[in-house]
């Protein structure tokens, strides 16, 4: 629309981008836009795209390079999620085994050792051990289907794996 | 089901530790399940959800958790 004519513009952003090169008459609802017989300068048209790119992407979370997973949820300190036990099947080869103890593995001190199978096989040692080559006096009981799922559904909600 | 649980699955660390502490206590716990295998140890530091593993692996089994070092309960 040029200067003097009675066509009606829409106003905003888009109207100046698609205008950009031409004498146009444009009612502007902001200063910083041209006004009247005045076209968007390229150099104001790039800072602008800039800024528009910048909000954009700032909404995007922080990618890990090596895993493309959030360094949030990577760091293991990120909440575990609840699951539904009723939705969840244990796999037959199901295990897990947690060990604590001193980091030098032969002396003795207090250790702990369990480990839980698919089947409900408990085995378990907790106390002072004597050290050395002695293994591990391990004691064994069974526990229900009900329990290793609540341990299974608790691995897979912390995303141990 | 399992599916959405394979998509949404994060790795935890095979290693946390604290870099200004040499030796001391340390905890291992590994994990097999649909043919994967997966090992996390973690030495003098905190991993809030290799803790909430153990902590429900504790109540599950109906073992008291060892609350010091030296064994006591």
């Amino acid at each position: 629309m040029t200067v003097g004519s009675n066509r009606k513009m829409p106003l905003g952003a888009f109207h100046y981008f698609f205008q950009l090169g031409n004498r146009r008459v444009f009612k502007s609802p902001m200063r910083a836009f041209p006004v009247k017989g005045e076209c968007i300068k390229p150099g104001i048209l790039v800072v602008i795209l800039t800024i528009l790119l910048c909000l954009a992407t700032a909404g995007f979370p922080a990618q890990d390079e090596l895993s493309g997973k959030s360094p949030a949820l990577n760091s293991g300190n990120a909440p575990c999620t609840e699951m539904e036990i009723t939705e969840l099947t244990v796999p037959p080869d199901f295990l897990i085994v947690y060990k604590s103890g001193d980091s030098h593995g032969d002396r003795p001190g207090p250790r702990t050792h369990i480990e839980v199978h698919a089947n409900g096989i408990l085995k378990y040692f907790t106390g002072n051990w004597r050290g050395g080559s002695v293994r591990l006096p391990l004691e064994q009981r069974e526990i229900s289907q009900e329990n290793v799922k609540g341990i299974y559904a608790r691995v897979v909600g912390c995303g141990f794996f | 089901m399992q599916e959405l649980l394979a998509a949404v699955f994060f790795d935890l660390n095979e290693h946390y530790n604290n870099p200004r502490i040499m030796g001391g206590f340390s905890t291992y716990m590994s994990v097999t399940a649909s043919g994967k295998s997966h090992g996390v140890s973690v030495s003098n530091t905190s991993v809030k959800r290799f803790d909430s593993v153990l902590k429900t692996l504790y109540k599950e089994a109906g073992i008291q958790t060892i609350t010091n070092r030296s064994g006591g309960k």
